[in-house]
């Protein structure tokens, strides 16, 4: 079990971690609030030990994960549309509003590898055995992530001309 | 360039200010004999919860005094531990279809109710055959969790609700929490459900005397948290049930006397700048509800935040609610409305209980 202190620095270091994990999943920053609340107190439960800071964060982020399927498995989070629960930070320019809006309109299988490769830096590999899916697939779907995220682009650059 | 641009956006992205504050205060409340132990006044709560546990090892509240005194951190108050005992109702539920027990290894028993007629809770007994592994292979991953492919609750009155195409009352299963047992046995859970139905009318009683509802589970899984295990479907069998609740202490008040102008932030932006009237807060044993309205009607609809709200207890204890954004919300462990003194506001409003509520 962690000590009061090891907890405090796990929350220092991978609070906003947790939190866009479960942001990209579910795409409301209310209910990405709630479950980093029950994500870390799982942690302060969890009495098993951890071997060190990459396992700390694997595990947050997994737990983070199964957090999100189970608040998506309720009918109620099912019936309401994803523009329902997106409210989006303010930026100051223009072309991250929108890179914000392309990535948070991909269907959320693209969603978190995206944000594990691009923004945690794991590899391919490491999100395969996070995520529970072959390497392959993990691939497969950084590429037809930003494909989309290039094809949206595209379309709005058309659209104003 | 992509990446570049990616972490720049997802930089923006943060936990509220709130939830680094309550994660941070998480430790607090963390159980602690050698911290607890110290103040008298929580030691004669100790004891006399231990001595009511005790005696009533078999009674029908016994899981609700540990839910409850888990979800607060600390050992619930005399007073408290007699409402339970008092109200905690044995009968709420009547088998429709159960498989049995020569068809079906797992086995489902709802065992009791607490409700105020807002806000319910229902203990469910789980049985599982004896040789499924409930603990990781791996230590390096929690244990796995034991859940329903799911849960549904049917109101079979739904006035004042919000009903599902399929006229199942959304998300009211969706919250559970596994209890200890203490009975030794790995393949044996004692659950507890919150149940808090969506309302249109913020007036609703869901769980009135007479209301019925049918409550459906169907499947039994494990789900794992190693990255290399399957979810283990233990059952896909179903079980249902007609819930006939009993009201407990039913008696709400209300704590707004005239409309009280706030302000409150659009969610996630913590921008306390929209003016909003408060025009109702009542209070019961298990919930609390509000109705509040933006002064710009193009605002209306919105979904709003008003901060923390703490209730406030005469000898200075403090529950510390869910933010103020719904109309209608479980407070997570039964208050003795005869204990609170009143209701402070994120912005140090205090609603104080009426001269003569209880009348």
């Amino acid at each position: 079990m962690l000590t009061n202190e090891e907890f405090t620095d796990c929350v220092q270091r991978y609070l906003n971690t947790v939190f866009r994990v479960a942001y990209n999943y579910l795409g409301s920053g209310a209910d990405a609030d709630d479950v980093t609340q029950n994500v870390f107190l799982k942690l302060l439960r969890e009495k098993k030990p951890f071997e060190g800071d990459e396992h700390i964060r694997n595990w947050l982020i997994r737990v983070t994960i199964n957090e999100c399927k189970n608040l998506v498995r309720s009918k109620w989070w099912r019936m309401e549309s994803l523009e329902n629960h997106l409210a989006a930070p303010d930026f100051e320019d223009p072309a991250h509003s929108d890179l914000f809006y392309a990535v948070m309109a991909l269907p959320k299988k693209y969603r978190i590898p995206i944000y594990l490769h691009y923004y945690e830096g794991y590899t391919t590999s490491e999100i395969a055995q996070i995520l529970k899916v072959p390497k392959n697939t993990v691939c497969t779907q950084l590429r037809r992530g930003r494909e989309c995220i290039r094809k949206s682009f595209m379309e709005e650059a058309e659209s104003n001309v | 360039m992509f990446k570049d641009d990616y972490q720049a956006v997802f930089s923006k992205v943060t936990a509220s200010e709130e939830t680094y504050k309550k994660v941070m205060d998480l430790p607090k409340n963390r159980k602690n004999p050698g911290r607890f132990l110290g103040k008298a006044l929580i030691v004669a709560a100790v004891i006399s919860t231990l001595a009511v546990m005790a005696s009533g090892a078999e009674s029908v509240g016994k899981w609700f005094l540990r839910y409850f005194s888990d979800n607060a951190g600390q050992s619930l108050t005399k007073s408290q531990v007699e409402y339970i005992e008092e109200n905690a109702q044995n009968d709420v539920a009547v088998p429709v279809q159960t498989p049995t027990e020569a068809d079906e290894p797992v086995r489902v028993e709802v065992k009791s109710a607490l409700t105020d007629g807002k806000t319910a809770y229902l203990t469910l007994s789980l049985t599982i055959p004896e040789n499924v592994e409930l603990t990781s292979l791996d230590p390096k991953w929690p244990d796995p969790i034991l859940r329903f492919r799911e849960a549904l609750l049917i109101p079979e009155d739904t006035t004042g609700l919000i009903i599902a195409p399929d006229g199942t009352s959304p998300d009211a299963l969706c919250e559970y929490s596994a209890v200890e047992d203490n009975d030794g046995l790995d393949w044996t859970q004692e659950l507890v459900f919150e149940i808090d139905p969506a309302l249109e009318d913020p007036e609703a009683e869901p769980f009135a005397d007479g209301r019925q509802w049918r409550m459906v589970l169907t499947g039994v899984e494990l789900m794992f948290f190693e990255p290399d295990r399957e979810d283990l479907l233990l059952s896909d069998q179903t079980w249902e049930f007609t819930l006939n609740f009993q009201q407990g202490d039913s008696r709400q008040v209300e704590l707004v006397q005239e409309p009280i102008r706030l302000m409150a932030s659009k969610l996630l932006r913590n921008e306390y700048t929209i003016e909003v009237e408060l025009t109702s807060f009542t209070l019961s044993t298990l919930n609390f509800r509000t109705v509040f309205t933006p002064t710009d009607p193009t605002l209306a609809g919105e979904l709003l935040d008003m901060g923390d709200v703490k209730i406030v207890m005469k000898d200075g204890r403090e529950v510390t609610l869910l933010r103020l954004t719904s109309t209608a919300s479980a407070i997570g462990r039964p208050i003795i409305l005869e204990e609170v003194d009143h209701v402070l506001l994120a912005d140090g409003t205090k609603l104080p209980m009426p001269e003569g509520w209880d009348r």
